[in-house]
This record gives structure tokens, C-alpha cells and sequence, in this order.
């Protein structure tokens, strides 16, 4: 039984891994929190859902589109909205992309209005029972999923020159644009990045929480996952996410029901408690 | 000399306002005295975060939720102690309000930017959750009716009643606020939004100015809240939830860290659905949001910066 929901909770806290990284990348490489983050991904799982139920199409032509329309719609908002705002003070690019998310939320609102739509399985089949575990092939693909995505970004930041250039500028701006980074490219290519995080993450999660306009608030759960795990750390969001989902799963056979939906921002409180820069954050001392 | 001959006017075109709008539900119907009460609720609320913002750089989503803390308690106190007067129901929300604020904000202010905002929208969410989960106390789902306003044998249920009471609480708001701006207080605030570390070498107490701050916004988010079960007459925890980001909205569209700006911009936003509903139904969210994205990208200072800026040119031109 516990174990059961453990692995139910890896699968949820595997899709607010991914939800967090793409956070905390686009935050770390342009210093923006973006609020329309689960917008994003929203809309992209929407445009999925129309190639693939009003259209037909099969899956292995609907992801790729599904992320290069994230990847297109998140580049597009950096260019559109945040470049202009990132010399600006901290409550503009805050109100910027509150107003992105809002936005994009009215646009799908109206495309495919506020009801509740069933997304197709990717990972079909019935129970596999090891034991006396009974597993959902949904979850199991979606942690293998997210296990490959993460290492593959773990190769691509350590290992290629524009992943270089990416934690290069994270660490410091100045520096970096002197080396040679372009910095305005690596902001679009973070910003890209994160809204294909977050679309694999919307294809991977609609299935079992059905698709609306609603899944968007994913972004704040997902905030409160990368603080836990050290805002700034693209892996304490990783741990952060595993957390939540972790405990959001196994909490309730102890608690009632009615009040899972605290128990982030309960861990969160905790943990800030405890260590006001989260798990794996650093302190940083601010110079005049 | 000029100074208080200015001031003096001033003073009596405000009182001159307020009379009009004491006088209004003579003239008006119930629905637009119904509007005009929920648009003065949120320029109330809105008025709090205001300060916050404006003044001292603390973000907060939490200001729903001091409102719901606010309406419930309100309702709740009326309905255990119906023979409380009107008055004493408003101060006794307000300061539970504040002390909710002060346990709240003692924590979180040790937090900054992001973070807080995080732990302040937590707050919010949490207290919609218990609200729904203590139902018996609450009605939970189903919600609870609010018994009207009294005062002494004297009960204060039509709308009209409320709407005055509506119009002298924002009223003193109003004052509060403008004179705290003036203060010695209202200056250190602002110079903790400047920049913290002068403000700190100053002998400024950055903690202790900041959860002043933070306390003072939700007690006015209470107020408001209590004021808001009185116009409705009838509480959900779902109304405030809703409510979620429009206290942004009002003050990018009024203008940040401005005094009227909250009123300004509560007016506009909650005209536009009035204007606009009919077509753009489907998709109010979009509207909002262009507006926002608008404002920001154009006009920063809100509607008031862009009528300052206006009345400056004009003036420089008319010297030059």
C-alpha cells in the first residue's frame, strides 16, 4: 500500500521536477521568475489534446509539434515582453509575466473554453503486479521519462559548449558576455528550454488529471518546489519536486483528505524554518 | 501663505466629495450602489497592498487571503455575539486582522522578493483550504449567510446603509494613509523600498518597519473583508480565491505607490467587465491581461503617472 503511493508520488513529483527545472533554468539565466510558466505548459498540452483527439494524429507526430509550439510561445514572451523589461525594476517583470499568464489563459479559455477534457494515455496497458505492488505502466513511464530528461540535461549543461555558456551565465552576466556568450541568445534558448520542460510535463500529467484551463496553477506549486529545494539550483528543484510529490502522496493516509492541498506550503514553511534558503541554496551576502 | 490657501481648498472639495457620495443612494439604484460599494471594498484592499508594495517592496499574494480571514471572522463574531454593535465588530476584525499579520509576517518577512511572495500566496491558499475544511464553523462549501450590521436596537440591512458605512470607512482609510505618508514612518518606509542597506545605515529598523508594514496592509485587507460580508450578505470561500491576482491588476492600472491609485485603478477594472461583458465574456482573462501587459510595458507609473507626466509637459511647454 505505502509503497504503492510512494511510487504514485514519484510520479507526481517527477512532473513537478520537470515543471521546477524549467523555473529555475529560465531564473537562473535571466533572473526572471516567470509566472506564466504553467501557462505555458497549459496551453501547450491543449494544442496536443487538438492534434491529437480533433486531428487524429498519432503521437510520435503531435510531441514534437507540441514542444516546438512551447518552445516557439515561451520564446516569443521573452522577446515580446521580458527583454524589455528585465532592465526595469523587479515589480515589472513580476506584473509582465502575471499578464503573459493571464493572457494565455484567456486564450485558451476562449479556444477551447473552461471544461475538463480526457487526454489520451501515452503508456497504455493494465497493472503489472510484482508482489503484491500493483504498478500503473502511466507511472512508471512517466518517472523513466523524467529520469531520461533530467540526465539529458545534465549532459547538455556540463557537457556541450552552449550548456557551458548557459551555467556561465548564471554564474556571472558580465563576465560571460565578455567570454563570448551571447547573452540575448541564451536567454531565448533558456526560456526555450523551460517551455519544453513544461510541455513534457503537461503531456505527461494531463492523462491523469484530465486537461482544463485550471492545470496552469501547477506554476505556484511548482515555486514553492524549487524554494524548497534552494531557488537557484536546477537539481534542489529535482529534490524539491520529489518532496512534494512524495508527501503529497503518502500524507494523506495519515491526514484528512480535504487538506492535501496545504501540505507543499506546509513542507515549504518547514523547510524555510529550518533553513531559509532552502536545501541546497547558498547564502549570498548583498553588497551595496 | 499660498500653501494653506491650497490646502484649504483641497480640504473642502474632499469634504464636498464625500457629502455627494454620503447622499448618493438618494439619487442612485441598488445595483450601481452595490458596484460602487465593492469597487470602494477593493480600493480598500487594494489600498493595503498598495503600501506594501509601493513603500516597502514586499510582495504579497496574501492579501485574498487576509480578506477572506477578515469577512469570515467578521461573520462569525456577529453571528456568536449578535448584540455587538457595528463599530466594535469592524476594530475587533481589524485588529485580529493584524495580528494574523504580525504571526504571518514575522516568519515571512525574513524572506524577500520572490520567496515571500511564495509564503504570503501559501498563506492565502491554506486558509482556503481550512476555510472549506472547518465547515461546521464556517459552512465550508455550502457557505454562510452574514446577519446584517447592527447598532444597538438599530439594524443597518439595506444597502444604502452599508454603502455609507462603506464610503466612512474608505474615507478614513484614505486620511490614514495620506497622513502616515507624510510621517516620519511613511518616509522610513519608503526608504526601505529605495534601498534597504542605506535604509538600514540610516538607523532605520528594516524588520520591525517591514512587519509595521506588513501588519497595516492586512488590517486594511480585514476591514475590507468584513465590509465585503455585510455588502454581499453571504460568504464562499470561492469568492476570495477568484480574487487571486486583481489586486495587482488595479494598482499597475491606477499606478504603484501613488495614494489615489488604488481607488483609480479598483474604478477602472471593475468597470471593464461592465463595459466589455457582453463581448468578451468568454474571455475576460485576456482583456486583463493585455491591460496589464499594457500598462507595464507603456505605462509603469499606472493611469496617474501617465496624467503627472501629461500635466508636466503641458506646464514645461506653457514656460518655455
Amino acid at each position: 500500500m505505502i509503497l504503492e503511493l510512494l511510487i504514485d508520488g514519484l510520479a507526481v513529483g517527477s512532473i513537478y521536477a520537470l515543471v521546477s527545472m524549467g523555473l529555475v533554468l529560465v531564473f537562473q539565466a535571466t533572473g526572471t521568475l516567470n509566472f506564466a510558466h504553467g501557462d505555458i505548459m497549459m496551453i501547450s498540452t491543449f494544442v496536443a489534446y487538438a492534434l491529437l483527439v480533433q486531428l487524429g494524429l498519432p503521437f510520435f507526430v503531435v510531441i514534437p509539434i507540441a514542444l516546438c509550439f512551447a518552445a516557439a510561445v515561451a520564446m516569443l514572451s521573452e522577446r515580446l515582453v521580458v527583454r524589455r523589461l528585465i532592465s526595469g525594476s523587479g515589480p515589472a517583470i513580476i506584473m509582465g509575466t502575471l499578464g503573459l499568464s493571464y493572457i494565455l489563459q484567456g486564450i485558451a479559455s476562449s479556444v477551447w473554453s473552461d471544461d475538463i477534457f480526457a487526454f489520451p494515455k501515452i503508456f497504455k496497458g493494465n497493472y503489472i503486479t510484482i508482489g503484491n505492488i500493483r504498478l500503473v505502466p502511466q507511472n512508471i513511464g512517466v518517472v523513466v521519462t523524467t529520469i531520461i530528461i533530467i540526465v539529458m540535461l545534465h549532459l547538455f549543461l556540463t557537457k556541450t559548449k552552449i550548456g557551458t555558456g548557459l551555467r556561465a551565465l548564471t554564474q556571472n552576466r558580465v563576465a560571460a558576455s565578455l567570454m563570448g556568450v551571447r547573452v540575448t541568445r541564451m536567454y531565448a534558448l533558456a526560456w526555450a528550454i523551460g517551455g519544453i520542460l513544461a510541455a513534457i510535463a503537461g503531456i505527461l500529467l494531463a492523462p491523469t488529471l484530465f486537461l482544463s484551463t485550471g492545470m496552469s496553477e501547477i506554476t505556484f506549486t511548482a515555486i514553492m518546489c524549487a524554494i524548497i529545494g534552494g531557488f537557484g539550483k536546477i537539481y534542489g528543484a529535482v529534490i524539491g519536486g520529489y518532496l512534494v510529490g512524495i508527501f503529497s502522496s503518502i500524507l494523506p493516509v495519515y491526514i484528512p483528505t480535504e487538506l492535501q492541498a496545504i501540505i507543499p506550503f506546509v513542507l515549504l514553511m518547514v523547510v524555510l524554518f529550518i533553513k531559509p534558503t532552502g536545501l541546497l541554496g547558498k547564502k549570498t551576502i548583498k553588497k551595496v | 501663505m499660498q500653501n494653506a490657501k491650497k490646502k484649504e481648498r483641497k480640504i473642502i472639495s474632499l469634504v464636498i466629495v464625500v457629502i455627494l457620495l454620503l447622499l448618493a443612494p438618494l439619487f442612485i439604484s441598488n445595483y450601481i450602489l452595490y458596484l460602487a460599494g465593492v469597487i470602494m471594498i477593493m480600493a480598500i484592499v487594494a489600498q493595503g497592498l498598495n503600501t506594501m508594495i509601493g513603500w516597502g517592496a514586499i510582495f504579497s499574494f496574501g492579501q485574498p487571503g487576509f480578506m477572506a480571514f477578515g469577512a469570515y471572522f467578521g461573520a462569525i463574531v456577529s453571528r456568536q455575539f449578535p448584540m455587538l454593535p457595528f463599530p466594535i465588530i469592524l476594530i475587533v476584525t481589524g485588529m485580529a486582522s493584524a495580528l494574523i499579520g504580525l504571526v504571518i509576517g514575522f516568519p515571512c518577512l525574513r524572506l524577500r522578493g520572490f520567496f515571500l511572495a511564495m509564503a504570503t500566496y501559501g498563506f492565502s491558499s491554506a486558509l482556503f483550504v481550512l476555510i472549506n475544511f472547518f465547515n461546521n464553523l464556517t459552512g465550508g462549501n455550502e457557505g454562510m449567510y452574514v446577519s446584517p450590521p447592527t447598532f444597538g436596537p438599530l439594524v443597518l440591512g439595506s444597502i444604502e446603509a452599508i454603502f455609507i458605512m462603506i464610503v466612512l470607512i474608505g474615507v478614513i482609510a484614505q486620511f490614514f494613509v495620506s497622513n502616515i505618508s507624510k510621517s516620519k514612518t511613511g518616509h522610513a518606509w519608503r526608504s526601505i523600498r529605495d534601498g534597504e542597506i542605506a535604509a538600514a545605515s540610516l538607523g532605520i529598523n528594516i524588520a520591525r518597519e517591514k512587519l509595521k508594514l506588513f501588519t497595516f496592509g492586512s488590517c486594511l485587507a480585514g476591514v475590507g473583508g468584513v465590509l465585503y460580508a455585510y455588502l454581499i450578505g453571504y460568504l464562499q470561500a470561492d469568492f476570495f480565491s477568484s480574487m487571486g491576482l486583481s489586486f495587482f491588476l488595479i494598482l499597475v492600472v491606477g499606478g504603484i505607490g501613488t495614494i489615489w491609485g488604488p481607488l483609480l485603478g479598483s474604478v477602472m477594472i471593475l468597470l471593464i467587465p461592465q463595459v466589455f461583458g457582453g463581448v468578451f465574456s468568454q474571455s475576460m482573462n485576456l482583456v486583463y491581461g493585455a491591460i496589464l501587459l499594457i500598462f507595464v510595458l507603456v505605462a509603469p507609473k499606472g493611469f496617474l503617472g501617465l496624467f503627472e507626466s501629461l500635466i508636466t509637459s503641458v506646464q514645461s511647454r506653457r514656460k518655455a
